[in-house]
């Protein structure tokens, strides 16, 4: 059954109110999406079966002579208001001057489609994870299902305990180093590109480089060129779903859990 | 356990190389579970007629790599009305939603296990059906998982297509698509990979230099220049200029864009 909720929330002051509601049908998966272009996205995996949606500002610390001994008003309102229809749960934060940090917590069987401006932390959800921020880093602790995450200038560390078979990930930053690990026994093929950084890895693999000198061409002067593919692969246990590395300037850390 | 586990887990379990543990787990979960119990039994029997293709003698060198052991399959395949029916069940797993990529897997599981015979007949023209076969339904695969609203089913449906030997022009026309459109740097930059594979067709490569004059990602304008510096595709060198003069252009790439245009000439 389709049911649109709609909640509107106006913050004011420094009360910190907290918006509750629940996916149309609780007993399948449901995903939550949301854009918050200044601040900090917090999403908690919770054995409960609501969703609960918390904001606060995030202040600079202030340390001028003229401040001291008093203490700061947020003057500033701004709007959050979730919708929920089948399953797909969206909060949009309209208008905030004041970086915020939104914290949800949802049932722990739960997709994500996060964007934010400066930073995401996930812990405990398990799902289709689809993180991406400009600056700040994206951190997933304990989570599952299978992620895709891009970043521009932040880390991505990510630790997952259990994978979908069968689907791909990929791991994206231009300049911050990568540090992923998962599970012992997954069965994929990495594929790795860092221009300026390090690889280190504890997973057995079965590396190559492609280098296919079949796609090379004789131009008009005679010249032979080949082009040389710059990513290096590794089959890990076996083989699998693709899972992509790539980073212009950063480490990359694979490492297999316990 | 869940359904979607059970159901990524069945082929493992007909091949018996699951655990004792998660075998008594899904079977736990059949037997409470009838969508489940069904799938399970459907997949089953398709996977015991299999078992029903003649036995052979073992060959004395097994060719690696899956294409090369359909090539080697010989041609004494007594029952070949088997063949046919088992493609047309195959082909119905293969276009399931949640079932694709397991089928697939289990597809290429057993065609490995059943046609690595490396015996110097000629061809049998079932097989060479079933090479075709199997590359269309990898293309139907990927087709429908890169028009999907998850981005983790498009880059699924992405890498897949990276793997075929002969895309279609619906899959490289989507890749291009993709690589201008995609609202995901990830699944963009992995159609651009997915695409260095036909590096040889001219209009995957017009389509990469294309592509770089409309993107915004770093990322992207630079995974794009070292795709197309390494196929040697000179038309880039007008883009790489303009990288260059435009302002708002991200130092590192500009500076790619300088190095390639070295490498270009």
């Amino acid at each position: 059954m389709k049911t649109l909720l709609l909640i509107t929330l106006l913050f004011a002051g420094s009360q910190e109110e907290r918006l509750v509601l629940e996916f149309s049908d609780p007993a399948r998966p449901g995903r939550l999406l949301t854009h918050l272009r200044l601040g900090k996205i917090e999403i908690r995996g919770t054995k409960s079966k609501e969703i609960t949606i918390s904001s606060e500002p995030i202040f600079e610390h202030m340390s001028d002579e003229k401040v001291n001994g008093m203490r700061r008003l947020n003057a500033a309102t701004f709007g959050l208001q979730v919708e929920e229809e089948d399953n797909l749960a969206v909060i949009n934060v309209a208008s905030i001057r004041t970086p915020q940090h939104l914290v949800v917590e949802v049932p722990r069987l739960t997709s994500l489609s996060l964007k934010s401006g400066g930073g995401i932390l996930v812990t405990g959800v398990v799902g289709e994870l689809e993180l991406d921020t400009t600056e700040g880093d994206i951190q997933l602790k304990n989570v599952g299902g299978s992620v895709v995450a891009n970043s521009l200038n932040g880390e991505i560390v990510v630790s997952i305990s259990q994978v979908t078979p069968g689907k791909a990930m990929s791991f994206t930053t231009l300049i911050g180093d990568l540090d992923v690990t998962l599970p012992p026994g997954i069965k994929c093929e990495v594929r790795i590109v860092t221009r300026q950084g390090e690889v280190y890895t504890d997973f057995e693999m079965e590396l190559a480089t492609r280098n296919k000198n079949t796609g090379g061409t004789r131009d008009k002067n005679g010249r032979y060129q080949a082009g040389f593919e710059r990513a290096l692969y590794g089959k890990v246990n076996g083989g699998g779903p693709r899972i992509s590395f790539n980073t212009l300037q950063g480490n990359i850390y694979i490492r297999k859990g316990k | 356990m869940k359904c979607e586990e059970v159901t990524g887990l069945i082929p493992e379990f007909l091949a018996g190389t699951l655990t004792r543990g998660e075998m008594l787990r899904i079977q736990a979960h059949t037997v409470s579970c009838a969508p489940c119990n069904q799938e399970l039994e459907s997949l089953s029997s398709t996977w015991k007629n299999l078992e029903h293709w003649p036995e052979e003698e073992p060959p004395e060198q097994l060719h690696k790599g899956f294409y090369q052991m359909l090539e080697g399959y010989q041609q004494g395949l007594k029952s070949s009305q088997v063949l046919p029916s088992l493609l047309d069940r195959l082909s119905r797993l293969l276009t399931h939603p949640r079932l694709a990529m397991p089928a697939l897997a289990a597809l290429i599981l057993v065609a490995g296990l059943f046609l690595g015979r490396s015996m110097d007949h000629q061809e049998a023209p079932e097989v060479a059906r079933l090479r075709t076969d199997l590359s269309q339904m990898t293309q139907l695969v990927s087709l429908s998982l890169m028009e999907n609203t998850s981005s983790s089913e498009r880059l699924t449906g992405v890498s897949w297509s990276a793997r075929l030997e002969h895309p279609d022009e619906r899959v490289i026309d989507t890749l291009l698509t993709i690589v201008g459109e995609d609202p995901s740097v990830n699944v963009r930059l992995s159609a651009v990979e997915a695409l260095y594979e036909s590096r040889h067709m001219p209009r995957v490569r017009a389509g990469l230099v294309r592509a770089l004059a409309r993107q915004e990602s770093p990322l992207l304008q630079i995974a794009l220049i070292d795709s197309l510096v390494a196929m040697d595709e000179k038309g880039v060198a007008a883009q790489l200029q303009e990288l260059m003069d435009n302002r708002g252009i991200n130092p590192v790439v500009k500076q790619r864009a300088q190095q390639g245009l070295m490498e270009i000439r």
